[in-house]
C-alpha cells in the first residue's frame, strides 16, 4: 500500500489529528463505530474472496505486523516493530501513572513502559474483567490459562514502548482502504485488508508520543508543572 | 640548554602563571573592589614579571610587562576600565605565554612571531599604556615589510592560531598514545632497581625519556617536555653514578608519577600543569645529581622530605603486578550493558521454561485423563467382546497417549532444564557484573600527586610550611567518580593551606610547630568512601562567618548568635576571604565544591574548632553505576532503598496505628525518647489509598542530618546492585532511578531526600520555607483534630507543603494531650468525635485559659445556625462546614495565622 499525501491531506481537512493525548470521551462511541466499520469491510472481504476476488494479494503492498487485543483487530507498520518478546517480562509499577500503563521493563538494557493498548484506544477504562487478565498474565498466572497475552516492543533508537497484545496473527501485507479516524493513533485513515480480516492501522510514531507525553506530565512527574 | 637557565625559565612560567590567576579574578571579577584588588595584584605580578626577563632576547616581554602596568596605573586611576580591557590584557598575556614555550625551547622569536607585538602595543597604548617601546631585536621583522599587515585587534584566539601551529587533534593524539610509554618507563625503573648496572635497559629508559621530551616539546606540552628531559637526564647521569643509585631510581620513578599526573591533567582539561615540572625539578634538585654533593646526602635528603605515611606515590610494584592490560572504560561499559541485555534474557529464557513447565504440566493431567478413559473402552472391549477391529483401534490408542505421556514427561525434565538452565545463568552474570564494576575502580592514589603538589606549591608561595600525609591512598573507587573528584578534593587542599594553616612565626605565637599539617585519609564505609582533608590550621572564625553570611543575605542581619554554624560557609555567596581569592579558589568557592560533591551523590560536611584546625569529610559512594540498596516491599512492590540514607530498621511498635495517623514515631535513644516523622512507604507513593499491612516494618532513614521513618510491609536483604536513571518520561520526585537486579528486573529507588521533603513540608529547592529561627514559634503549628482519617492526612499534608509544622489528633482526649505538648496556634476542630466531642474539648479549654493566643476553626457537617452560634460562644473563630475543597480550607487557615498573603504568593 501507499501513503499519498492526499489521504493525509483529507485527514487534516477532516479535523486533523488531536494533540492531546488522552482519548476524547466520546471515543468509546467512535469506537464502536469504526469496530461496526472493520467488521462490515471484513465481512465484505469475506464474501468478495468467497466469490473468487482478491483484493489483497499475498506478498503485495508494505508488511504489517497484526494483533488482537480485547477483541480489537490492529496492524502496525513492519517497520516500527522492534520485537516481539518471547515471554512477557517481569514489569514494575510506575507511581503516578495512568491507567493504560501496566508498568515498565528492562528492554536491551534500557527501561521502557508497557503499555495496554485497549485502554489506551479508550476502551477498557471501565474493563474491570481485562485489568485482572492483564494482572494475571503479568503476575506469571496467567501463562497457564489457554491464551496468555505477548508483549510487542515498537519504536526507534530514541523511545521504545512495549504493548501488551491478547495474540499476535501474524504479517499482512495489506493494501489500504482509506476510512475516516479521529482517534489519536490511527494512522491518518487506513484500514489493512488482508488474511481475510482487516485491521486498524496504528501509528506507532503518534502513539509512542502521545503516551510519553502523558507520563511526562503526569502527576509527580519531574517534567509536571514546567 | 643548561640547568640554571632550565630553573630561570620555570621560575618565568610560575610568575606568568600567577599573573595569569589574578588576570582571571579580576575577568570573572563580579564587584569594582574585587576587580580593582585583581588589578593591583596583576600590577604586582606584572612588575615582578618585568624584572625577570633581564636578557637582551626577552625585551619584547620586558617591554610588554611595563606596558600592562602601565595600562592598570591608567585604569586604576580613571573613574571608569577603558572598554574591553579584559580582552586586551588576555591578548598580552597570550603573547607572554607563547614566547615563554619558546624560552623553554631555547627558541628565538622570529618576524612571524615579531608581527604579533605591534597591534598588541597599539591596544596597550589605547588602554593607557604610555612608554610604549618597539624593543631592537624585532624592527628588523618590522623592516623586512612584515609589519605592514597587523593582525586586527581580536580576542586571544587569533593569536593562538598565530603561533600554535600544532593542531590540538594531533597534541591530544600524542597524550593518547603516552601511557605506553609511561607503563615502559615504570618496566625500566623497575628492572634497574634490581639491576641498576643492565646498561641496555637503561639505554631503552633513556630513549623513552628522549621521545617523549622530544615530542613533546614539538606537540606544545611543556610540562611533559620538561619532564621528559629531567628522566633523560637521570638514565644519562647513572651509568656514571659513583654512589647508591637506590635514591635516584626512586625519585625518577616519582618522576614517572608527575608524568602521568601531568599527562592526565592534560588529556582532562587540556591544560599543561607547570606544577607537576616543578615539583619534579625540586626532586631532582635534592639528588644534586650535577653537584659535588655525595649521593649518600641525597639520599638522606629524598626519605626525609617523603616520609613513608606520606608518599602518595601509587604503590608501582602493584600496578607492575597488574599492569597486564588497559581498558579503557567505555569498554568496560559497553560490556557490562551487554551483560545487562544478556541476562534480561536469562530471565526470559527463565519465564520461557516456567510457561512451559505449567503447560506440559496440564497436558499431563489432560493424558493421564485421555488415558484412564482408553483404559475404561479397553477393559469394557474385555468383558463384552468388541469387533477384532474396535478392539485393534482401541489398544493402538491406548498405546498412542502411553506415548503422548512418556514424551510429556521427558519435555518436563526438558522444561526444569531449562530453568534450572537459566537459574545458574543468573548467578552467573550476577557475579560477572560484579568482576566488571571491580574493572571500573581505580585507586584514589592516582588523584594523590596533583593534591601533593599543589599544597606544596601554594604553601611555598605563601611562605608558609606544610608537611602532607596520605593514609588510605589504596582505597578504591569508581573511574568516573575519581574524575569528577580530582577538582573538590584539590579545592579543599588548597583551601587548607590558604585559610587553615597559619604563617610559621604566627604558628610558634601560639605554641604550635612552625610547619603546619595538612592530612588526607580515605577509608569504605560500606558502599561509600569517607575521605577526610584535615588541617591543625586556625580553624574557622565563626565571627567572620557570620559576617559573610550576612553579607550574602543567608541570614538575617539580626540572626542569633546560635543560628551561626561553620556550615554557612558552603552556602553560595559566603566568602570569609575579604578579596579576590588567588590561592585558595581562582573564584570557585566551597559552594561549588559541595555542588560537585553533590552532584554525584556525595555529602559533605565540616567540622573547625578555632585555634585547633579544621576538618572536611567527605562521603561518596564507591560507584554511582551500582548501589548498594535494602529492598522493601510496599503495597505489594519492591522499591530499592539507598543504604547510603539507612539509619536502622525496627519492628513496628503495637500502637504503630496511632503513629501513623498522627504522623509521627517516638523512637528511643538510649535514656531519651525522640520523635521523628513518619509515613508509610505505599501511602506516600500511591496518594492516601493504603492498605495496612499486618506486620509492617519500620525502616528509620537519614537525611540531611535529619531522621524520618518509613513504614514498609517487608524488608528484604542489602545488596550491590546496578542503578540506572530512568529516562525522563517516567522519571517522579519520588523515583528517579532504578535499580537492576541481575535477573533484569527494575525495582525503583526510592528518592529519600524528595520523601523527606513531602513528610516534612519542605520545598523542593532544598531550603525550608520559613527559616526556623531558635525561638519557640517559629513555625506556625496547626492542630487537626477531627476523627475522620481521610481529613487529618490531607489537610496536613497540604499545610505541610505551605510551611507548617502540623500535627493530628483522632478526637477530644487524643487532642489535649497533644494541645499541651505542642501548643498550637491554629487549632481545626471536628464537633462529632468519640470520647470528648469539639464542643466540650472547646469548653474545657476555654475554661483552663488554654485557648489563649489559639485561633479556633470549627469544621464540621453541622450546618444548624444553633451549632454556630454556639461555636462562636466557646470562642471559635471561624466555623467551616464540611465538605470543602482542601485548598479552601488552607486558605482560611492561613487567614486565621495571617499567613494569608505569603500562603498566596506560593499559591502563585
Amino acid at each position: 500500500m501507499t501513503h499519498t499525501d492526499d489521504e493525509h491531506a483529507g485527514a487534516d481537512a477532516a479535523g486533523g489529528l488531536p494533540t492531546t493525548a488522552l482519548p476524547e470521551p466520546t471515543a468509546t462511541l467512535e469506537a464502536q463505530a469504526q469496530d461496526a466499520l472493520v467488521d462490515t469491510i471484513t465481512a465484505v472481504h469475506e464474501v468478495l474472496a468467497s466469490s473468487g476476488v482478491q483484493l489483497a494479494p499475498t506478498g503485495a503492498g508494505d508488511g504489517y505486523l497484526t494483533w488482537t487485543a480485547g477483541g480489537m483487530h490492529c496492524a502496525l507498520a513492519i517497520g516500527s516493530v522492534r520485537e516481539l518478546l518471547p515471554s512477557l517480562p517481569r514489569v514494575t509499577s510506575l507511581p503516578d501513572s495512568p491507567d493504560w500503563l501496566a508498568g515498565l521493563f528492562l528492554h536491551d538494557n534500557e527501561i521502557i513502559a508497557l503499555a495496554d493498548p485497549v485502554h489506551v484506544l479508550g476502551r477498557g477504562q471501565h474493563d474491570g474483567q481485562r485489568r485482572q487478565a492483564i494482572r494475571r498474565a503479568l503476575s506469571g498466572v496467567g501463562a497457564i490459562s489457554r491464551a496468555p497475552m505477548q508483549a510487542v516492543v515498537i519504536g526507534d533508537e530514541e523511545v521504545k514502548l512495549g504493548l501488551l497484545v491478547d495474540e499476535v496473527a501474524g504479517v499482512v501485507y495489506g493494501m489500504a482502504l482509506p476510512i475516516t479516524d479521529h482517534s489519536p493513533f490511527g494512522q491518518g485513515a487506513e484500514i489493512q485488508v488482508g488474511n481475510g480480516r482487516a485491521y486498524r492501522t496504528l501509528d506507532a510514531r503518534a502513539l509512542i508520543d502521545a503516551l510519553v507525553r502523558e507520563l511526562a506530565s503526569a502527576e509527580g512527574s519531574l517534567d509536571d508543572g514546567k | 640548554m643548561t640547568a640554571s637557565d632550565e630553573s630561570k625559565a620555570t621560575v618565568l612560567g610560575l610568575s606568568l602563571r600567577l599573573l595569569w590567576f589574578a588576570y582571571e579574578a579580576f575577568r570573572d571579577a563580579k564587584s569594582p573592589d574585587v576587580s580593582a584588588n585583581a588589578l593591583r595584584q596583576m600590577r604586582r605580578y606584572a612588575a615582578e614579571l618585568g624584572t625577570l626577563y633581564d636578557d637582551p632576547t626577552v625585551d619584547d616581554c620586558a617591554a610588554l610587562c611595563t606596558a600592562i602596568g602601565e595600562v592598570i596605573d591608567a585604569t586604576l586611576a580613571a573613574p571608569t576600565k577603558p572598554a574591553g580591557l579584559a580582552d586586551v590584557l588576555a591578548t598580552a598575556l597570550t603573547y607572554l605565554r607563547q614566547r615563554q614555550h619558546m624560552l623553554q625551547d631555547g627558541e628565538q622569536p622570529d618576524a612571524q612571531v615579531g608581527a604579533l607585538l605591534p597591534p598588541i602595543m597599539a591596544q596597550l597604548q589605547r588602554c593607557g599604556a604610555r612608554t610604549v617601546t618597539l624593543p631592537p631585536m624585532l624592527l628588523a621583522a618590522h623592516d623586512s615589510g612584515v609589519f605592514s599587515a597587523p593582525r586586527a585587534a581580536g580576542g586571544t584566539g587569533g593569536l593562538h592560531d598565530h603561533l600554535d601551529h600544532v593542531s590540538p587533534a594531533l597534541r591530544r593524539k600524542f597524550l593518547a598514545e603516552m601511557p605506553e610509554d609511561v607503563t615502559q618507563l615504570r618496566q625500566v625503573l623497575l628492572r634497574l632497581q634490581e639491576h641498576p648496572a643492565d646498561e641496555q635497559v637503561n639505554r631503552d629508559g633513556f630513549h623513552v625519556a628522549h621521545k617523549i621530551r622530544g615530542s613533546g616539546g614539538t606537540m606544545r606540552w611543556k610540562s611533559i617536555a620538561g619532564l621528559g628531559q629531567l628522566l633523560e637526564d637521570i638514565f644519562e647521569t647513572l651509568p656514571t653514578l659513583q654512589a647508591d643509585p637506590q635514591p635516584v631510581l626512586a625519585v625518577a620513578m616519582r618522576l614517572v608519577d608527575l608524568l602521568q599526573v601531568a599527562r592526565d591533567e592534560a588529556f582532562r582539561t587540556g591544560q599543561e600543569m607547570p606544577a607537576a615540572l616543578l615539583e619534579a625539578q625540586r626532586l631532582v634538585q635534592s639528588l644534586h645529581l650535577g653537584g659535588a654533593s655525595p649521593a649518600s646526602a641525597a639520599a638522606v635528603t629524598v626519605v626525609a622530605s617523603t616520609p613513608p605515611a606520606a608518599a602518595p606515590i601509587p604503590d608501582t610494584t602493584r600496578d607492575e603486578a597488574t599492569a597486564g592490560l588497559r581498558i579503557e572504560a567505555q569498554r568496560v561499559d559497553a560490556l557490562l550493558s551487554k551483560l545487562i541485555a544478556l541476562s534480561t534474557r536469562g530471565q526470559l529464557m527463565h519465564s520461557a521454561g516456567e510457561d512451559m513447565a505449567n503447560m506440559l504440566g496440564e497436558l499431563s493431567r489432560s493424558v493421564e485423563r485421555a488415558l484412564t478413559r482408553v483404559q475404561t473402552i479397553v477393559d469394557g472391549d474385555a468383558k463384552s467382546p468388541a469387533t477384532a477391529g474396535a478392539q485393534e483401534f482401541t489398544s493402538s490408542l491406548k498405546e498412542s497417549v502411553e506415548d503422548v505421556g512418556e514424551a510429556v514427561t521427558a519435555l518436563r525434565r526438558v522444561a526444569f532444564n531449562i530453568r534450572q538452565a537459566a537459574q545458574e545463568q543468573d548467578v552467573l552474570t550476577a557475579g560477572l557484573q560484579q568482576d566488571l564494576l571491580h574493572l571500573r575502580l581505580v585507586e584514589l592514589s592516582t588523584l594523590l600527586p596533583v593534591i601533593e603538589t599543589t599544597v606544596r606549591v601554594v604553601a611555598s608561595e605563601q611562605g608558609k610550611r606544610v608537611r602532607f600525609t596520605v593514609r588510605g591512598g589504596e582505597t578504591a573507587i569508581d573511574r568516573d567518580i575519581s574524575d569528577a573528584l580530582a577538582e573538590p578534593l584539590y579545592q579543599l587542599a588548597r583551601n587548607a593551606v590558604t585559610h587553615g594553616i597559619e604563617l610559621p612565626e604566627a604558628r610558634v605565637a601560639l605554641g604550635k610547630s612552625p610547619e603546619g599539617h595538612v592530612w588526607l585519609s580515605a577509608h569504605h564505609v560500606g558502599n561509600e568512601v569517607q575521605i577526610e582533608i584535615g588541617d591543625d590550621g586556625k580553624g574557622v572564625d565563626l565571627a567572620h562567618v557570620r559576617a559573610a553570611a550576612i553579607r550574602a543575605s543567608v541570614i538575617p542581619p539580626d540572626a542569633e548568635p546560635s543560628a551561626v554554624n561553620p556550615g554557612l560557609i558552603f552556602e553560595a555567596g559566603v566568602t570569609t576571604w575579604p578579596q579576590a581569592d588567588l590561592a585558595a579558589g581562582r573564584g570557585v568557592g566551597l559552594n561549588q565544591v559541595r555542588t560537585a560533591i553533590h552532584s554525584f551523590k556525595g555529602s559533605i560536611e565540616m567540622t573547625s574548632t578555632e585555634g585547633q584546625g579544621t576538618l572536611f569529610e567527605v562521603r561518596i559512594p564507591v560507584s554511582l553505576r551500582v548501589a548498594r540498596v535494602l529492598l522493601v516491599e510496599a503495597g505489594g512492590q519492591h522499591y530499592a532503598l539507598p543504604a547510603a540514607y539507612l539509619d536502622r530498621v525496627i519492628e513496628a511498635p503495637d500502637d504503630i496505628g496511632t503513629a501513623l495517623d498522627a504522623g509521627m514515631l517516638h523512637v528511643r535513644e538510649g535514656e531519651t525518647t525522640e520523635r521523628i516523622p513518619m509515613r508509610s512507604v505505599e501511602e506516600l507513593l500511591s496518594h492516601g489509598r493504603v492498605t495496612r499491612p499486618h506486620h509492617p516494618v519500620v525502616v528509620i532513614v537519614r537525611n540531611a542530618g535529619k531522621r524520618f521513618a518509613l513504614l514498609v510491609d517487608q524488608v528484604g536483604e542489602q545488596r550491590g546492585l546496578m542503578v540506572r536513571a530512568l529516562p525522563a518520561y517516567l522519571r517522579r520526585s519520588v523515583t528517579r532511578s532504578a535499580a537492576i537486579t541481575a535477573g533484569g528486573q527494575v525495582v525503583l529507588m526510592l528518592d529519600i531526600p524528595t520523601l523527606h521533603r513531602r513528610i516534612t513540608g519542605v520545598r523542593s529547592t532544598g531550603a525550608p520555607i520559613r527559616q526556623r529561627a531558635p525561638g519557640a514559634d517559629a513555625m506556625p503549628r496547626v492542630l487537626i483534630v477531627d476523627d475522620s482519617l481521610s481529613i487529618r492526612r490531607t489537610l496536613s499534608e497540604e499545610l505541610a507543603q505551605d510551611g507548617l509544622e502540623v500535627e493530628t489528633a483522632r478526637d477530644g482526649i487524643d487532642a489535649l494531650q497533644t494541645i499541651a505538648r505542642m501548643r498550637p496556634r491554629v487549632l481545626v476542630l471536628d464537633i462529632e468525635m468519640p470520647r470528648l466531642d469539639g464542643f466540650e474539648l472547646l469548653k474545657m479549654l476555654r475554661d483552663s485559659r488554654q485557648l489563649e493566643g489559639v485561633k479556633v476553626m470549627m469544621l464540621t457537617a453541622r450546618t444548624s445556625a444553633d451549632a454556630q452560634a454556639h461555636a462562636k460562644m466557646l470562642g471559635a473563630d471561624d466555623y467551616v462546614i464540611k465538605p470543602v475543597p482542601i485548598s479552601e480550607l488552607a486558605q482560611r487557615i492561613h487567614k486565621l495565622l495571617g499567613t494569608d498573603d505569603t500562603f498566596e504568593a506560593n499559591q502563585t
